[in-house]
This record gives C-alpha cells, structure tokens and sequence, in this order.
C-alpha cells in the first residue's frame, strides 16, 4: 500500500511524461477496441444481411455465387430455374413461405429484380425489421417500380418518376435499353444499410413483360413489339425466375428440404442455408480482418515501448530518489517493486481510458456511421477475449516495468548511499 | 574496554577492510567503538573513506573482511537483504543534500521510515505517525510546514526535515552525513543543538562526519578518519 | 456495408470458379472428411452424421472376410451408441440420444459408400446458451475434419472442425 502511494506519487510528479504516456497507450488500446468493435459490428451486419430465410435456392452451381448474386446483387447466374420447378417448391408442404427473385436487368448499375409482394411482407434483416417504405407503396401493376434508398439518393428519384431499364447488368447506359416499356417510381424503400438498398423492385410479371416479343435474347424488331398499354397481367406467363428465399415451417424441415431440393429430379437446383454460407464467406475474407488485429497489435506494441523508453530515461533523475529509499531502508526488492507497479499504473491507466475512448468515440460516431457507411456499430461489453487481450496489455506493462526496475536495482546497488549530484 | 555501565556498544570496527573487488583498498579500520547514547564527531575529509565508511555503517556496503558490528549485531554475517531490514529498523540517516523525495509532502517525507518498516512504527508506542511526525516537526521548528511541498522549502528547513525523519521511530542509531555543509554558520550550530537534544530525547547515539571542523567542540568526542582508516 | 461489399468485390472471380465445380446432391465425397447436421428446436434436436465408410472402417468395399465384417459391425454399433460423444451438448442440460437410423449406403454403380446416421436429442434444458463440442476424430482418428452444420432457431451456423478443435456457441 505504501509503495502504490508512492508510484502514485512519484508518477504524478512527472506529471507531463506520465500524463504523455498514458495517452498514448490509451490511444493504442482505443484503437485495439475500436478495431474490434467495427470488426463485430461489420460481422454482425454481414451475418444480418438477411434473416429468416431458411434457404435460398438456385440453380446448380457455386454456393458462393448463389450467395453472392441473392443476397448482395453481385455477379450474375449462370441459369435460371423453372417457374414450374419454382411452383412445385414452393407448393411444398414444409414450407411456409417463398420469395422469387428474378434477376438479370439493370438501371444505370443497379441490379433490377423482378419479386412478388412476398418480398415485401416477408423478407427480414437484422433479426426482425422487415422493408418499409420511407414513400409511396409496393408496385401493383406490371409496369411499376420501388426503388432502394440508395438507389433513390444516388440518383435523385422521386415518386412518379419513370425509369427505363437496360438488359443485361452493365453499368452506365446500357445499350439494349428496355425504353419502349418504361417503369414509373412507385415506392421508395425506407434504408436497410443492407444490399437491399441497392436495387430496383419491380413486378415478376413486369420482368416477364419487359423481354415479351423477345427471341433468343435478342429484342423484337422495330415495330413488332406489343405495346406498353396493351400487355395485361393476365397475358403473361412467367417462364422462369432466377432464385428463391424459402422459410420452411420449422428448422428440422429446413434440413430435408435442403436434401429434397439439391437431389430435385426435374432440375439441377441447389439450396444453401444463409447463415452458413454467410460464414464461410466471413471467413474468406477473413484475412483482411486478420491483417487488420496484426497492424493494432503493432500499434500497440509501440505504445508500450514508450512507456518502457519513458521510465527508463526517467531512472536517470531518479538515482537520488533511489538512494534516499534505501537508506530509509528500502531493499533492492522494494525498489523493483516500486518501478513496476508505476509501470502497471501506467499501463492501466492507458488501457481504461483507451477503452473508455474507445466507448465514447463509438457512441457519438454511431450514427454517423451507420448513416455513410450502413455499418452499425454494437455497443457491447468486451468479450472474454476482448477482457484477455486487455489484461494482456496490463501484464505486458507489468513485465515491461521489470526492465528499468532491474536497471534501477542495478544503479541502486552501485550508488549505495553515495549519489552526489 | 568496555562500555560504560548499562550501556552497550553502538559500533564496534574490529580490523574492517574494504575495497571493491579487484580494486585496491580503501578502507581499514584496526577499532573503531563507539558507546551507545554517545554522540561522535568523524572528521574526514574528501578523499579520506568517508562515503565508504558510512556505508559500512548503514548496512550498504559489506566490509570485505573483519567485523562490523552495529547496536551488537554483525552486520558482515548478514544477507543484503537482512542489512537492510536492519537500517530500516535501527538507523536513521541523513545525507549532505537532496535529503527528500521530491514529490512527497513534508509530512509523508518525515513518515516514510515508519511507513516502510513495521519496527520503526511499533516504536511510536501506539501514537499516530502523524502525530509523532508532527511532534519532532514542531521540536525542529518545522510544525508549521507539515503540508507543504518540500520543493518550497530552503535548504535549512529540508535539513531539519531530514533530521526529523532520522529520527522518526527513535533509531538507536542515527548517521549525519555533512548534514550542514550547505548551511551558513549561525544555522549550523542551531543544526547541530537541535539534533543533539533529539537524539538525547531518543537516546540515540550520533554520529556526524563532516570535513568542517568548526563544530568538533560540540561534540564529546571526536575520530579522525584519516587517522584510524590505514589505508589511507 | 459498402466496405464489406468492397471487399467481395474481390471475391466475384473466386466465386465464378467455384460455380464450376460439380456440385453434387449429396455431401462431395472426400475421404478424411465427415458432415454433421444439427438442427435444434428448443429442447429437442436431430443429428445427422454422414461419412465415408472408409473413414469409419478402414474400407469402402463390401466385407468379404468374417475379420471384416466384424470391423464394420463393430464401427457402426460405435456410431450407433456414441453420437453423444461424437457431438457433446453441455452436459448440464441433460442431453439424451437416440439413433433414429446407421446405415451404410452404396449407391449403384459407384464405388464409395457412406456411413449415414441420425439420432435424435431430448435435452432435459435446451441448450440454447450452451457450447457445442466435437468428439468424432478421436472416435474415428481417419476423419480429420467435419462440416458441422447447425441450425438452433434462428441461428444459422457453419464451422470446419479440424481435429476436433472449435466450439459453437447455440445462442438463446
């Protein structure tokens, strides 16, 4: 107790280098729960992308790309499935609900997808919000359209506007642009700060109706296309769709229709569970994240390094004070143990504030970053690793302080009672 | 000889040698005794073993042969760290300068020895360290100046600190390292009177090196260094 | 969100080549490996275990030799009575197994077989907020690694079990 008085003491005494090192280990250990506090947070929007959906079904292929071209419009199919197919599944006793997607048309670089008013009902992120419309309503008729909001802000729509789609997903103006059947705004999508922000809604029917009068994938001759007024929901028929969210009715069906649907017979189909494939995606990119804790970890290093620079220059001034305490009857041992625990106050010091940093830092960036970046930041308690690794920078103080203490203990035994300065 | 009736030996040199290992000599004392209760002048000037004598003293440094004995116990039989327990215990000690920790108060700076060892608090009999520290303060003249900062203090007012942490706990003995050397005459004297009647209070016995041999009638006796150390 | 998808970006062609690949209806056959599936509802649960027979006997061909057909016997009576160690539920919550089915399944023409289980589980107390342990390498020291599975509510949940080292945690 005594001898925390007095590294008390003797710290804040020095004062300004103290005060200095504290910092900067604050500032290491902020940046270290900041990293990972953004990582969690990015984790915890990447795995909410999409919720309740037990499977989503494509045709055969890469489950990545399913994955990818489902969940976060990137990349494209390689085939569609069958509305019958489609119809068959989704007529399936085990399962309670299905949204088609139907993909392949763009607007100006974002994707277009053709879905059913299920998708609006139906489809979930981040546990349980479900889409809302920050104006207007879902599309009705074939020919029209809701919007994402950053479809919407990218491109300054409003309700009523009429947009021209363009086959095919190339960016910029396409050059098959769909502009004799034109799409008028309807709904503007509340923002997810998910991928679903990032596309156009429209009707099957009206994907359907965009491609009638087409022939192997190439648009109708000037003059033979049915007109826009003309073509009546009831003339379409829907030959194909791209990919199906599916929620079965409880979990355990979620296991045989997967088996069910990946050894369909009338098609090559394939359904991945989200959240599994979700993670092993996280994992892919995982790396990053990796590279990420090594350069924190270096910070932090540093950090302690300055402490370990700091105490040790300071020994120096401190050959007086050190023989004034031995000749008061401090040992050797007393005065390793003084230099150390400065060294630990400084390191926790460093560490509590820097999480303390980091907690306020996070707190008022929040909703800044939600906002620009769609990536909400949880406030949550460090997990037990997170505890570890923060106690490992207080150890790791702890054991750095050994360094000056030893060369203080060496100074110590050298001096005696004999400093003259 | 032998020490007057009811006292003992505060120190007995009995041929003490000193030298830093592979170094030549630099201290060797044939007898040294001192009585406990006593109060004794060294005169030893620069270059005379005086810092290496009194590091013997203290338990700092260990003598390379002979024996060192300190209120009868040998201190060349002990570990380092027995010595030190040993000052801690027994001895209070005050340097020629920069007596005081810098970021202590006058009061914590004069408490320090009790606080660092649980013999020299048992010896308050139960008064509390404040209170015994502001006792000797007010002896001292320093009651005043218990709270302060001792970076406030002049050079005369950190010697009387000094002194009364030396005190503190009544060592039996207490070692005066030039302790006025950077004072003008007129406080030396003062200095020296005050340390006297404290130690008298405490019967501690006292001994003062010093180089200034204008305080030696003030003692009862006086040791030359340069004449008992035969290295020299 | 931007910045994760940024870093897909990077992933499209990964995911192109990874589309043609053969994807098969069942778990590709690799030997080494296993597959495991659990699902959980509240108290109750299923598991699957799907391996290569190899992984679990030694052999893939029919048992010829009485030595043999021993060997087989005696490794599926292991994957019929030991589920519970090769998928270890918190042992507080009271976890009962049942083998609903062990089988070994060839199919026509090809030259695998696989060894296919599923059990069911009584928990006395869901384990929801409980840890998922791994026990199946040291039981059949020839599978190396196992696709674990998990679905628990609205948990969806993947791991690679190498060694049987990595844990799930079921959430609530």
């Amino acid at each position: 107790m005594v001898l925390l008085s007095l590294a008390y003491h003797s710290l804040r005494n020095r004062l300004l280098t103290t005060a200095l090192t504290v910092v900067s280990i604050a500032l290491s250990v902020a940046l270290l729960v900041g990293v990972e506090q953004v990582r969690r947070g990015a984790r915890e929007s990447f795995s909410n992308t999409i919720s309740q959906t037990d499977l989503i079904v494509g045709a055969r292929g890469g489950s990545l790309q399913l994955l990818l071209y489902a969940v976060f419009r990137m990349g494209s199919a390689t085939n569609n499935i069958s509305y019958e197919s489609y119809q068959i599944l989704a007529r399936h006793p085990a399962v309670e609900w299905t949204i088609p997607y139907s993909l392949g048309d763009s607007h100006r670089g974002f994707r277009v997808v053709g879905t059913t008013e299920e998708f609006y009902t139906r489809y979930r992120f981040r546990r349980h919000r479900k889409i809302e419309f920050a104006a207007g309503r879902a599309p009705r008729e074939i020919f029209e359209v809701a919007i994402g909001s950053d479809v919407a802000s990218a491109l300054g729509y409003k309700i009523g506007d009429a947009v021209t789609l363009t086959h095919g997903v190339a960016s910029g103006r396409g050059i098959l642009d769909h502009d004799d059947r034109p799409f008028r705004i309807q709904g503007i999508l509340a923002r997810t700060a998910t991928p679903v922000d990032r596309s156009l809604y429209i009707p099957l029917e009206g994907m359907e109706a965009m491609h009638m009068d087409w022939a192997d994938g190439a648009p109708p001759m000037p003059g033979e296309e049915t007109p826009a007024a003309s073509i009546r929901k009831e003339h379409l028929q829907i030959k194909q769709i791209t990919a199906f969210l599916l929620r079965a009715r409880s979990r355990i069906d979620t296991l045989r229709l997967q088996r069910e649907i990946n050894t369909f017979e009338d098609e090559p189909l394939m359904a991945i569970i989200p959240g599994v494939a979700l993670n092993e995606l996280w994992r892919t990119i995982g790396y990053a994240e990796d590279a990420l804790s090594v350069v924190t970890a270096f910070v932090l290093v540093v950090g302690l390094l300055g402490m370990l620079v700091s105490l040790y220059t300071s020994l120096n001034e401190r050959r007086r004070e050190m023989a004034i305490l031995r000749a008061v009857g401090a040992g050797p041992r007393t005065i390793i143990f003084l230099l150390v625990t400065e060294s630990g106050l400084l390191a926790l010091a460093g560490t509590v504030l820097g999480v303390g940093l980091a907690y306020a830092l996070a707190l008022t960036a929040q909703p800044l970053v939600e906002r620009h970046f769609g990536l909400f930041i949880p406030l949550v308690r460090p997990t037990a690793a997170g505890w570890a690794y923060l106690s490992a920078v207080v150890v790791a103080g702890v054991l750095i302080g050994f360094v000056p203490a030893v060369k203080a203990y060496r100074n110590a035994l050298a001096d005696g009672l004999g400093v003259r300065l | 000889m032998t020490p007057a009736a009811g006292r003992g030996w505060a120190i007995e040199m009995e041929d003490a040698r000193f030298s830093y290992r592979g170094g030549p000599e630099i201290v060797r004392i044939g007898g040294l005794r001192v009585e406990a209760g006593e109060h004794v002048f060294i005169f030893g000037p620069s270059g005379s073993g005086k810092t290496t004598l009194l590091g013997l003293l203290a338990g700092v440094l260990r003598a390379t042969s002979g024996r060192v004995s300190i209120l009868g116990q040998d201190l060349t039989a002990m570990k380092p760290s027995g010595r030190d327990a040993f000052r801690a215990s027994h001895i209070g000690y005050i340097f020629q300068l920069f007596n005081l920790i810098p970021y202590l108060s006058v009061r914590d700076n004069i408490t320090l020895p009790c606080r660092l060892n649980a013999e020299r608090r048992r010896r308050l009999n139960g008064t509390p360290m404040e209170e015994a520290a502001g006792r000797i303060a007010t002896h001292l003249g320093m009651g005043s100046l218990l709270g302060e900062n001792v970076s406030r203090l002049s050079v005369g007012q950190q010697q009387r600190v000094a002194a009364a942490r030396s005190l503190m706990g009544t060592p039996e003995l207490v070692i005066a390292d030039e302790p006025t050397s950077s004072l003008d005459f007129d406080h030396r004297e003062r200095f020296v009177e005050l340390l006297f009647q404290e130690c008298r209070e405490a019967n501690s016995t006292l001994i003062f090196v010093s180089h200034d041999q204008s305080l030696m009638p003030m003692f009862h006796r006086t040791v030359s260094l340069t004449e008992i150390n035969e290295a020299m | 969100m931007q910045l994760v998808l940024a870093l897909l970006i990077g992933l499209a062609p990964l995911a192109a080549a990874q589309g043609k690949r053969a994807h098969r209806g069942h778990a590709a056959h690799e030997h080494g490996a296993a597959a495991i599936n659990i699902v959980i509802e509240g108290t109750t649960g299923i598991v699957e275990f799907e391996a290569p027979a190899e992984g679990v006997f030694g052999f893939e061909h029919a048992a010829r030799t009485a030595a043999q057909k021993k060997q087989v016997e005696a490794a599926l009576a292991t994957v019929r009575t030991k589920g519970g160690e090769m998928v270890q539920f918190d042992a507080g919550r009271g976890c009962r197994w049942e083998a609903k089915s062990v089988e070994v399944v060839r199919e026509a023409g090809e030259e695998h077989a696989e060894v296919k289980a599923e059990y069911t589980v009584a928990c006395a107390q869901a384990p929801g907020g409980s840890r998922l342990r791994f026990g199946v390498s040291r039981m059949f020291p020839r599978i190396e690694r196992v696709q674990v599975q998990v679905l628990n509510g609205a948990q969806q949940a993947g791991l690679g079990v190498r060694g049987d080292r990595g844990t799930i945690v079921l959430t609530r």
